[in-house]
C-alpha cells in the first residue's frame, strides 16, 4: 500500500525488536506502526525507547494505527507521542491525507522538532512561545509542548503557571494531569492528590492516574489508602504486570499477607510465558506464603509451607543449569522448613546451599548473601545475620541497589546517605513528639521505618511515640498491636545489648499500658 | 469492584473484535486492490464493489457499537477529549466514504472553517458520525453537507441531506432506540441510541452535550446534529 504513495524506499518489520535494529541501520523520515505489537512493549512505549535512544527524530513522522485509543494515549508526554493515530481499518486515501496533514505540520513546527531533536529545550520553548505569539495553527500543541519541557527542565513554577491558566479557561485532562505531576515534584502532595483525583472523577479508565494516587498516598503516609487505591486500578485492569507486582510489595509491607500471597500468585501466573518470566516471581511468592505461615497454625499453615515448597520445586525443571537459582531456592526452602518447625531438615537444607554456593565459588555473591541474610533472619538467628549484612554493606556501600535491599534487613545504617536520611526523619519525629503531637509523630517514623524496617533506633523512637499515644488511649488496637510488634523486634534484634536501658525502660512503659487496657 | 467473569467476557470481546478490526483491514486493502484494477466503464463490476465497501463500513460500524454500548453498560467505556481540528475529521470521514459516495452519485461536500477546534473524544465522534452518514448516504438524492459551527460554547456537527427526512416518530424520540428496532427492515436504530450516549458524555463544567434530529434543512432533507461543550 506504501508504494502506491510515491515513497522510494520501504523496509517491512513484523516485530517491535527489529523496528529498533532497522532504526539503528538507517535514519527513516515516516514510521508507520501499530499500537499492538503482541507479546512486550507497545508502540507506544516502543516510540518512547526509539525518542531516548535517539534513533528516531522528532521532525519524522510517526503515525501509528489502531483499533482504538486509550487515556494513555492521549494523554502521555508530547515526546513520546506518535503525530498522529489512525483507527483501524483504514482506506489508502485516508493514510495518504494524514499523512500529507502531517507533512504540513511537521514542517510548520520544524524549529520547534528540530531544537527537540538537539535536547536544546530552552530553544524549542522559545521557538513555542514564537508560534503561540503568531497565533499559529498549532498555538494549542505548542503550549502543551512548552508545558511538558518546562515540566522536564525543573521549572515546575512557569509550568504551573501554563496548567493553572488552562484550567481557568476550561478544565482539560491535560493540564490536571500536568499540573498534578508538577505539584508532586515540588513535594505537594496532598495538593497533587487533589489534580490527580479530579482527573480520575473525569476518567475513571485512565489506569495511570491510579499509580500516582497511590505514590500520593505513600508519600503522604497512608500506605493503606495506597494499597486501596491500586486494588481498585487491578480489579478494572488486571493485567498489568507492573502494577500488580507493586500492589502485591505494597500488601506485605502493609503486613496484609493474606493479600499479599493472592497478588503474588496472580504475578506468577501472569509472568508465564511472557517478558516478566523469571525465578524471582516464584521467590517472592514462596517467601510471601512462609511469612504468612509463620503467623498461623495448623493445617492452614501447612496448607501454605506445602505451596511454598511447590512454588520453588517448580523452578528445578526450568533453570536446569542456573546456580544461583538452585542456591536460592535451597535459601528459601530452608525457612521453610523452619516455619514448618523441622529445624534439622531447615539446618541440612541450608548447610546444602552453602556448600553449593562455596563450591561453585558464589559465597561472596551479594545476591546469596542478602538472600541468606534473610534466611538467618527468619530463623531467628539475628547475630548471624546482621554480622553478613554489616560486612556486605562496607563493602558496598556506593552500590545504591545493593544497600536498599540491605537495608531492609539490617539494624543500621551503612552510608552517609541513608545516616542522613534517619537522622532527619528523627528529628522531625522527636520534635513532633516533643510537641505532644502522637499520630503525627507516630507517621513521621513508621515512614522511616517502610524505608528501613529493622533500624532498632527508629524503631525504639517508634514505640515512645506509640506510648505516648497510647497513654492517652490505651485501648486503641492498632497502635497497641504495632508497639508491642515493634518492642519484640528489638528484643530479638542482634544490638539489644547496646541499647538495653532504654528497651528495659520503654517496655516497663508498655506493662504500665497493658494493665489499663479494657 | 468487577466480577472476574465480567472482566473476562470483557477480555473476550475486546480482543476478538481487536482480531477482526485486523481482518477489516485486510479485507479493505484486499478491496482497494481490486477496486483500483477494474475499469471504471465495467459499471456492474463497480457496483458490486462499492456494495461490499458499503458492507465492510457496516460491519466497522457496528463492532465500534457493539464494543461501546458493551462498555457502556459495564461503565468501562473511557472517554478521551481532546482539543481537535473539526476540519481534518470532516474530510476524513468524506474520504472514509468517497467510493460509497460516488456509487450513489452523491455529492458530499463541508461547510466548516479550517481554523475551528473542538472538544472531543476523535475516535468515538467519528464513529457516530460515519454512521450518520453511510446511513444518509442511503436516503440522500444527490446532496449531503457536513456542516460545524461553534455558537454559546457548544460545537455543533451536522450531516444534513437532500432526501425525505426522517420518520415523525424517530425525531420525537431519538435515542430512545429499543421502540425503533424492526427486524424487518433491519433498522434498529442502535446508531442513534449510541449517538445520544456518546453525545452525553461530553460534559464541560454544567454544559451536557445532544444530539438532534429535525427535518427541512439547509438541503430540504433530514439533519442530524450532534451539540458538544
Amino acid at each position: 500500500m506504501v508504494n502506491d504513495l510515491g515513497v522510494i524506499k520501504v523496509d517491512l518489520v513484523a516485530t517491535g525488536k527489529d523496528v529498533i535494529k532497522a532504526c539503528q541501520l538507517k535514519s527513516y523520515d515516516i514510521l508507520l506502526m501499530d499500537y499492538n505489537l503482541g507479546e512486550g512493549k507497545n508502540g507506544q512505549q516502543l516510540l518512547e525507547e526509539l525518542r531516548t535512544t535517539k534513533l528516531l527524530k522528532h521532525v519524522s513522522v510517526v503515525l501509528m494505527t489502531t483499533a482504538e485509543t486509550s487515556q494513555e494515549m492521549v494523554l502521555s508526554a508530547i515526546e513520546h507521542k506518535p503525530d498522529g493515530y489512525l483507527a483501524k481499518p483504514f482506506a489508502f486515501n485516508l493514510l495518504k491525507n494524514r499523512l500529507d496533514k502531517t507533512l504540513i505540520r511537521n514542517e510548520a513546527l520544524y524549529n520547534i522538532l528540530s531544537a527537540l531533536d538537539d535536547e536544546n529545550y530552552a530553544e524549542a520553548i522559545k521557538n513555542c512561545d514564537l508560534h503561540i505569539n503568531e497565533s499559529g495553527r498549532y498555538s494549542k500543541w505548542c503550549l502543551k509542548a512548552k508545558a511538558d519541557l518546562l515540566y522536564k527542565l525543573g521549572e515546575y513554577d512557569v509550568a504551573l503557571h501554563i496548567y493553572k491558566k488552562q484550567l481557568s479557561e476550561r478544565c482539560e485532562d491535560w493540564a490536571l494531569l500536568g499540573q498534578g505531576k508538577a505539584f508532586a515534584a515540588q513535594k505537594k502532595y496532598a495538593d497533587a492528590l487533589k489534580s490527580f483525583q479530579q482527573l480520575l472523577t473525569a476518567n475513571p479508565m485512565f489506569m495511570a492516574v491510579y499509580d500516582w494516587i497511590a505514590k500520593m498516598h505513600l508519600a503522604l503516609n497512608d500506605p493503606d489508602t495506597a494499597q486501596k487505591t491500586l486494588e481498585k486500578a487491578v480489579a478494572i485492569s488486571p493485567r498489568s504486570f507492573t502494577r500488580l507486582h507493586d500492589l502485591a510489595h505494597l500488601c506485605q509491607q502493609n503486613n496484609d499477607l493474606a493479600q499479599a500471597t493472592n497478588i503474588y500468585r496472580k504475578t506468577l501466573e501472569l509472568a508465564e510465558n511472557s517478558i516478566h518470566f523469571s525465578a524471582d516471581n516464584n521467590f517472592e511468592l514462596a517467601n510471601c506464603l512462609t511469612q504468612y505461615a509463620k503467623d498461623l497454625q495448623g493445617s492452614e499453615a501447612d496448607k501454605l509451607t506445602r505451596e511454598a515448597l511447590n512454588t520453588l520445586n517448580s523452578l528445578a525443571s526450568k533453570f536446569k543449569n542456573d546456580i544461583l537459582v538452585k542456591i536460592k531456592t535451597k535459601l528459601i526452602e530452608s525457612k521453610v522448613y523452619y516455619t514448618m518447625k523441622d529445624p534439622s531438615k531447615a539446618q541440612a537444607v541450608l548447610d546444602s546451599a552453602l556448600m553449593l554456593s562455596e563450591s561453585m565459588g558464589e559465597e561472596n555473591n551479594p545476591e546469596i548473601l542478602i538472600e541468606l541474610a534473610s534466611t538467618y533472619t527468619h530463623s531467628n538467628n539475628i547475630v548471624k545475620a546482621q554480622e553478613i549484612l554489616k560486612e556486605l554493606g562496607e563493602k558496598h556501600a556506593n552500590n545504591e541497589e545493593i544497600i536498599n535491599k540491605i537495608e531492609l534487613l539490617s539494624e543500621q545504617p551503612f552510608n552517609e546517605k541513608t545516616k542522613l536520611i534517619i537522622s532527619e526523619f528523627t528529628k522531625n519525629g522527636i520534635e513532633l513528639y516533643e510537641k505532644g503531637d502522637y499520630d503525627e509523630a507516630i507517621k513521621q517514623f513508621a515512614r522511616a521505618m517502610r524505608q528501613f524496617p529493622k533500624h532498632v533506633g527508629l524503631q525504639l523512637n517508634l514505640v515512645q511515640a506509640l506510648l505516648g499515644a497510647l497513654n492517652q488511649d490505651p485501648n486503641h488496637d492498632k497502635n497497641y498491636q504495632q508497639c508491642k510488634t515493634c518492642l519484640n523486634q528489638v528484643k530479638n534484634s542482634a544490638s539489644l545489648q547496646q541499647r538495653k536501658q532504654r528497651y528495659q525502660d520503654l517496655s516497663d512503659k508498655f506493662d504500665i499500658v497493658s494493665k489499663l487496657r479494657k | 469492584m468487577v466480577k472476574k467473569e465480567d472482566a473476562d467476557f470483557y477480555m473476550l470481546l475486546a480482543s476478538s473484535i481487536h482480531d477482526m478490526k485486523n481482518s477489516l483491514s485486510l479485507l479493505m486493502h484486499s478491496f482497494e486492490e481490486m477496486y483500483a484494477d477494474v475499469s471504471r466503464e465495467n459499471t456492474k463490476e463497480v457496483e458490486r464493489l462499492a456494495l461490499l465497501n458499503y458492507e465492510i463500513s457496516r460491519v466497522n460500524n457496528d463492532l465500534i457499537q457493539l464494543l461501546g454500548i458493551y462498555r457502556l453498560s459495564q461503565e468501562r467505556l473511557p472517554l478521551n477529549v481532546d482539543e481537535h481540528f473539526v476540519y481534518e475529521l470532516l474530510e476524513e470521514l468524506i474520504l472514509k466514504n468517497e467510493i460509497l459516495f460516488n456509487l450513489h452519485g452523491i455529492h458530499c461536500n463541508i461547510n466548516c472553517d479550517e481554523d475551528l477546534t473542538g472538544h472531543f473524544d476523535l475516535n468515538l465522534i467519528t464513529g457516530v458520525i460515519n454512521n450518520v452518514l453511510v446511513n444518509a448516504a442511503r436516503y440522500a438524492k444527490k446532496e449531503i453537507q457536513l456542516i460545524a459551527t461553534k455558537d454559546k460554547n457548544y460545537l455543533c456537527l451536522s450531516v444534513a441531506d437532500d432526501g425525505n427526512g426522517f420518520p415523525i416518530n424517530m425525531i420525537a424520540d431519538p435515542g430512545g432506540h429499543m421502540k425503533n428496532i424492526n427486524f424487518h427492515t433491519g433498522s434498529t436504530s442502535l446508531g442513534l441510541y449510541f449517538a445520544d450516549k456518546i453525545a452525553t458524555m461530553h460534559k464541560e463544567g454544567e454544559k451536557v452535550g445532544y444530539m438532534l434530529l429535525e427535518n427541512n434543512g439547509p438541503l430540504k432533507g433530514g439533519v442530524f446534529s450532534i451539540y458538544l461543550p
